[in-house]
């Protein structure tokens, strides 16, 4: 026995993490989905895609990742499903007595759905949860486009459902006006941006917990970006790396990735205490490089808690692998067949992503931010090998396929001492202190 | 920047031992002034970027009071975040 394949065994036979975020794709269509001419030309709609791949297959947008999933998916979960999905989770809820469990409503987007049918879903899944697992804290959340919301406007009934369900809501925001009609155009290829300000307006004024997710495009000017979007005065913004990996390379732009964020950080990092506003993706940072946790799914090393449920009701690996190969990311595990303690237990790509630093590459274990890096967000560490991946493929073929840098590594590079520098300025001590302490741990 | 007047409950030396947080039952629950920060032990009077204030709080009440790792403090963060 290998090395590595002794280790993975040791994963299998160790205590079994449980899941506590639950992303449900309530809805598989969205008012934003990518439309085009009659000769096949992309025309509008929401155009997120490694671009290499939009330029040699002209298909643009989270509904092109070459899966195409949806496709196989109905348009919208089933009330079976929900009832379903509630009593699994419950039952993992209460097997593990978890004290917080956290839904989220995602998509296709989740406000396609009436107000009624959004608080039936909460109400379900509060009470599935609650029944079988009375001491769990049940946490709401939704990521949206805005446009349902602001369709209805201030006295809408969905933004009263989310106020009255306590969802933390995510708002999809790119930056100012060019920033977002760069790829969240409307389905005609129009703009807006008037309508997802206004949504952020209503978030805004209504008392929700709310924050702001962007993608980030290098051709926007990273300090323009930020302050932009702290106009709108969300409880938080997350700057994410568009999704790119060894096979599909990240978009080229007018500066790196890396500079792009830095700037961003510093902006962030200098904010006066007056200032509500947080950045919980490099606060998970600031936090590893302290000796802390990181809270976020694509901050160091952290194992894997969360798990999908699709709107067929079958159980996902995180939404993001869809951006490697179809194989990487399904489970062909149902929830009426199977438990979320089955789905831990045995799903291959799930037990390969919570290998730890058996799962990094050789350069990430020699790097000397293994612990604050760890080899980037796992998506963006697949390689293309020579078969695709199979569902049925055991759980070396998982890990080898991420067993690499992330494609940001240069960034990370950039941004991770610049970041610790930053801190160690402020708290008088040499540079280099809290990397050097975090390779000694 | 006046030194802090209540009973440290705790004192947290981070990773690098250089920095410590005597902490309080103010600063358990993420906030962390200039008052409950300490330097190698020696109260140090130091104006610190509020990112940094904050997240000293946070892995100050990991390491005091083992906080759930998935639950941010000001419950803004969902771990798993895509916009797309």
């Amino acid at each position: 026995m290998t090395g590595e394949a002794f280790q993975q065994e040791a994963v299998v036979d160790a205590p079994l993490i449980p899941f506590d975020e639950i992303v449900v794709k309530t809805n598989t269509l969205c008012d934003k989905m990518p439309r085009y001419d009659r000769d096949g030309v992309f025309v509008g709609g929401c155009d997120y895609v490694p671009v290499a791949e939009a330029e040699i297959t002209n298909k643009h947008g989270c509904y092109e990742y070459e899966n195409n999933m949806w496709r196989s998916q109905p348009p919208r979960m089933s009330d079976e499903v929900v009832l379903k999905g509630a009593q699994r989770l419950g039952e993992h809820a209460g097997a593990h007595s978890l004290q917080d469990m956290r839904v989220i409503r995602h998509g296709g987007e989740p406000l396609l759905d009436s107000a009624e049918q959004v608080d039936w879903f909460s109400t379900t899944v509060r009470t599935g949860i609650t029944t079988q697992s009375p001491d769990t804290n049940v946490h709401m959340g939704i990521q949206t486009n805005g446009l349902a919301l602001a369709k209805e406007g201030k006295d809408g009934d969905k933004l009263a459902v989310l106020k009255q369900h306590n969802y933390q809501v995510g708002l999809s925001l790119d930056g100012d006006r060019e920033a977002q009609d760069r790829h969240r155009t409307g389905p005609r290829g129009e703009s807006d941006y008037d309508k997802v300000v206004y949504a952020a307006k209503l978030l805004r004024d209504s008392g929700v917990t709310w924050g702001i997710l962007c993608v980030i495009d290098t051709d926007n000017d990273p300090v323009a970006t930020v302050k932009s979007l702290a106009s709108h005065e969300p409880g938080s913004i997350s700057l994410l790396l568009p999704h790119a990996n060894h096979s599909v390379l990240p978009q080229p732009g007018a500066m790196s990735y890396g500079d792009w964020q830095i700037a961003a950080f510093d902006w962030y990092y200098d904010q006066p205490a007056e200032s509500r506003i947080a950045m919980p993706i490099f606060d998970s940072y600031m936090d590893v490089l302290l000796g802390g946790l990181s809270k976020h799914e694509g901050v160091a090393n952290r194992k894997t808690q969360e798990l999908f449920m699709l709107a067929n009701g079958y159980y996902q690996r995180v939404d993001t692998i869809k951006s490697t190969e179809p194989g990487a990311v399904a489970t062909g595990m149902s929830i009426f067949e199977h438990s979320m303690d089955d789905v831990a237990r045995s799903d291959p790509g799930i037990i390969a992503r919570r290998l730890g630093n058996a799962g990094l590459a050789k350069e990430c274990l020699e790097c000397p931010l293994l612990k604050p890096c760890s080899g980037g967000y796992y998506p963006h560490r697949f390689k293309s090998g020579k078969h695709r991946i199979k569902i049925t493929d055991p759980v070396e073929v998982f890990a080898d396929a991420f067993r690499h840098p992330t494609i940001y590594c240069d960034d990370q590079l950039k941004l991770i001492p610049h970041m610790a520098s930053r801190m160690e300025d402020d708290l008088g001590i040499h540079r280099g202190t809290l990397v050097e302490a975090l390779a000694g741990v | 920047m006046g030194m802090n007047t209540l009973t440290p409950v705790a004192e947290v030396a981070f990773v690098a031992p250089e920095v410590q947080v005597r902490t309080t039952p103010e600063a358990l629950g993420g906030v962390v002034t200039s008052d409950t920060f300490e330097l190698g032990g020696v109260e140090t009077p130091r104006s610190l970027s509020p990112a940094l204030e904050r997240s000293l709080g946070r892995v100050a009440d990991e390491m005091v009071i083992g906080d759930n790792p998935n639950e941010n403090a000001n419950g803004s963060v969902m771990a798993f975040q895509s916009s797309i």
